[in-house]
């Protein structure tokens, strides 16, 4: 996780199906809904292998900052994360 | 031809079911949106189409076929319900008809106008626009038009909400998966994710699911198919709500299943694809802890629609209704139940014989058991006359076909207003009134009723309103038309009877002689001048035959504001409770329900009888009428009766008295039909058979009553229409012993 200007970045990679998301959300910092930051970024790009789990974290995770009044974006999604994103229906909550 | 009993009874089914379809089509004219009517519409000809099928009837088949299709297509909502496509289907039903006529008269139907209405409802199937619709309907040749692009069938949607289990994500379900399971069934037209399960990020398990959906599915599979996507989710996070599109189908499906079991609601929703057993399962579950009713568990659980669930509950009373019905009605030739009637009207007349035997014998015994057969044969007779009682509506109900058709023809607006249907009527008076009736009508729209111009103009609604109105009465039934039209004018009665010299012009009529001339022979001709045009058209044969019928019409009016016709009725031509009175050596006999007391003639009112053809009975004057002068009796001898009597009659709220030697006392009366040579007899309802065996007239009181008050218009203003001498026109049967 780093700070980039007035935004934060969380990055998720590695394996994020059902055996290892408890990890990757535990990495998470969910302090950073709690800063002064306008827009926190997350970026997706190093995942390397997911299921619906990762997706329904992602869905938390807009779900905070809409709560916490911050803008979220997610950055360079994975094409295999997108898909699923789109067949989920959730193309336009997750604003990606 | 004589025909085969199935036939005959598919025959009478058909007519039933035509007048079904007529009625429902006349409701979809005013209610193009109830799903119910189009459905009974469509029901009508399925079932012709099916039991003509059983009988190989090709031709109403191949018609039926074609129209059944495009009912389906109304039924869909693939093709609008317009009055244009009504007027299609009426001019259907009318071919049905005409078909199903054929049947019995052994005759042949126009093949042309089958044809010409099958291309007409093919055009309207395929979604021809409506000028080339126009072309077949008007020069009755086929026109293929350009084919336009068809209507868009709309997909059912099934509204669809669930919640993954929290379990899922562990168990290698894929949300994705089952998405893409919903979208090979049909088209998700929408999904929304539903958010409100998440739990705060501190509670947040991220191998726990927490997501569901609502998707709108646009799908034609079955609920059934749509529930196996979701199998492996709990089912109480599943909702499945069928299309809202198709309430109507499952309605119709719920109508349509077979009669033959009477099967629950829940079952019923399943067999028509809106339930599945799961979710019954369910609320059966709950009905059992709560007692709530199944229905309501459904409805609130999202199950099914309420207007499903109030299908399935109607169908499940047709069935027990169907069930009872059967048992409770058989179908019996109408000539099976004349032969019946006539026969205990043969068994009453015995009957009398036998009571006047048993006098003469004066046998206790014999007395009793005779007092005994007579009670029950009263009984008899009542239940006898009983069974040919028939509701009137299903007269009315042809009329409103005929103030449809009429009206448009005219280009009015005519709302026939129908009340009185259930009263009840011997089936042999339903049968001969309905003519006259018709003509009543029928002037009605053509001469009563203005135009919507005409209406504005003066001040009323641009509708008019016709109202038919049925009730009983003491002992007969009342038939009222009423009209909002422009009404009869005095002036111009008067003056065309003037012209007509049917009356006096020195003498002054009432308002009732005024309207009864429009009954006279003549009176009217098809060249009337509008205020009263057509109203006497042939309204002199409508009272001829109603008379004939031993039934009474009057006629009053408000020129400018309307017209009402009032036609009574006997209840029925058979068997009647009689008053046996003698004049003379002659007996009569007066319907029993019409006598309302007796007087003896004390000196005093012999005097005050014998001055005028009056007397004053409490407080009342009471116009007499003595019979014997009346009825132009002979006496051979001198005798002159000690104690005579007054009769007091009364009929639609009139009364006289008539003056009669002896009272005999009530007696059931077989009602027998003068014949031909006494036809049309003023004052004579028919004769009967006394157990003596002699033969009685049996007296018609309205006619009597009107002879009196015309006596009495007479005597008080001097008046006397002209061609009207009641006193001549009643002639005894010389056979009358």
């Amino acid at each position: 996780m780093s700070e980039s200007g007035n935004n934060e970045i969380i990055s998720i990679s590695g394996d994020c199906s059902i055996y290892e998301i408890g990890d990757r959300f535990t990495e998470i910092d969910l302090s950073v809904f709690s800063t002064e930051v306008s827009s926190i970024e997350v970026d997706l790009e190093n995942i390397s292998d997911f299921d619906a789990s990762l997706i329904q974290m992602l869905v938390l995770l807009k779900r905070k900052a809409t709560k916490c009044g911050k803008l979220l974006r997610f950055m360079r999604v994975p094409d295999s994360v997108m898909e699923s994103v789109r067949a989920l229906y959730l193309v336009e909550y997750l604003d990606m | 031809m004589e025909m085969d009993e199935g036939v005959q009874i598919f025959v009478s089914e058909c007519k039933e079911l035509l007048e079904d379809m007529e009625s429902a089509l006349l409701g979809c004219e005013k209610n193009p949106n109830d799903p119910d009517l189009i459905n009974q519409v469509f029901r009508s000809v399925h079932t012709i189409k099916g039991s003509a099928g059983l009988f190989g009837f090709e031709d109403i088949i191949k018609f039926t076929h074609v129209l059944e299709n495009v009912l389906d297509d109304v039924r869909d909502c693939l093709i609008p319900v317009t009055a244009d496509i009504i007027t299609v289907f009426m001019q259907c039903k009318d071919q049905i008809e005409k078909y199903i006529d054929a049947l019995m008269a052994d005759g042949e139907v126009d093949e042309e106008e089958s044809t010409r209405l099958t291309e007409l409802l093919k055009l309207y199937q395929t979604g021809q626009t409506s000028t080339s619709i126009a072309e077949v309907q008007d020069d009755s040749s086929v026109k293929v038009a350009e084919e336009e692009s068809q209507l868009d069938a709309s997909i059912p949607q099934y509204h669809i909400s669930f919640y993954l289990g929290e379990d899922s994500f562990k168990q290698g379900f894929s949300p994705v998966v089952l998405m893409n399971e919903l979208a090979e069934l049909g088209e998700i037209i929408s999904a929304t994710p539903h958010l409100d399960k998440f739990p705060e990020e501190n509670d947040y398990l991220p191998e726990d699911s927490y997501m569901g959906w609502f998707v709108v599915l646009g799908s034609n599979c079955s609920k059934s198919e749509i529930a196996e996507v979701f199998q492996y989710l709990d089912e109480t996070s599943v909702h499945i709500l069928p299309p809202e599109s198709s309430i109507p189908d499952y309605q119709d499906m719920v109508t349509n299943l077979p009669e033959d079991e009477d099967k629950a609601i829940g079952q019923i929703l399943i067999d028509v694809g809106t339930l599945t057993q799961r979710e019954l399962d369910e609320a059966l579950l709950k009905n059992r802890e709560t007692g709530e009713l199944t229905g309501n568990i459904l409805i609130q659980n999202g199950a099914v629609q309420p207007a499903v669930v109030e299908s399935a509950l109607i169908k499940q009373e047709q069935t027990r209704q169907a069930k009872k019905k059967a048992i409770d009605f058989i179908r019996i030739d109408a000539s099976k139940l004349d032969s019946l009637v006539n026969l205990v009207g043969e068994l009453v007349i015995f009957g009398a014989k036998m009571n006047q035997l048993t006098k003469k014998y004066s046998d206790d015994e014999l007395g009793e058991a005779v007092s005994e057969i007579t009670e029950t044969l009263e009984e008899i007779r009542e239940v006898a006359l009983g069974l040919r009682m028939v509701q009137l509506s299903g007269t009315f109900n042809k009329f409103q076909r005929v103030v449809r058709d009429t009206s448009s023809k005219l280009g009015k607006e005519i709302n026939l207003k129908v009340s009185g249907g259930e009263t009840e009527l011997d089936k042999s008076v339903i049968d001969q009134i309905s003519d006259p009736l018709m003509h009543i009508i029928r002037n009605a729209i053509d001469h009563g009723i203005e135009t919507p111009d005409e209406r504005i103009s003066k001040g009323k609604v641009s509708e008019g309103t016709i109202t038919l109105n049925a009730f009983h009465e003491t002992g007969a039934i009342c038939i009222e038309v009423k009209d909002d039209g422009r009404g009869l004018s005095k002036e111009k009665i008067l003056e065309k009877a003037k012209e007509k010299k049917l009356i006096d012009i020195s003498k002054n009529y009432s308002d009732k002689d005024i309207w009864g001339l429009v009954f006279e022979p003549g009176f009217s001709t098809a060249a009337e001048v509008t205020d009263l045009s057509g109203r006497g058209v042939g309204m002199d044969v409508v009272k001829r035959n109603i008379e004939s019928l031993r039934g009474h019409i009057e006629i009053e009016s408000e020129y400018g504001s309307g017209t009402e016709i009032k036609i009574h009725m006997p209840l029925t031509l058979a068997i009647i409770e009689g008053f046996h009175v003698g004049v003379v050596n002659e007996s009569f006999i007066l319907p029993l329900d019409m006598v309302v007391e007796c007087i003896s003639m004390s000196d005093a009112l012999n005097d005050e009888a014998s001055h005028h053809n009056y007397i004053k009975l409490r407080e009342d004057v009471l116009p007499l009428i003595d019979l014997k002068s009346f009825l132009k009796i002979s006496s051979t001898s001198n005798e002159t009766a000690k104690n005579r009597n007054i009769v007091v009659v009364t009929y639609s709220g009139r009364k006289a008295g008539l003056i009669v030697d002896a009272l005999y006392g009530e007696i059931q009366t077989v009602i027998k039909p003068l014949g031909r040579v006494f036809e049309g007899a003023v004052g004579s309802a028919g004769f009967t058979i006394l157990g003596s065996g002699n033969v009685a007239l049996i007296l018609d009181v309205p006619g009597l009553i009107q002879g009196a008050i015309n006596q009495e218009h007479d005597i008080f203003d001097g008046l006397s229409l002209a061609n009207r001498n009641t006193a001549e026109s009643i002639p005894i049967p010389a056979s009358i012993e």
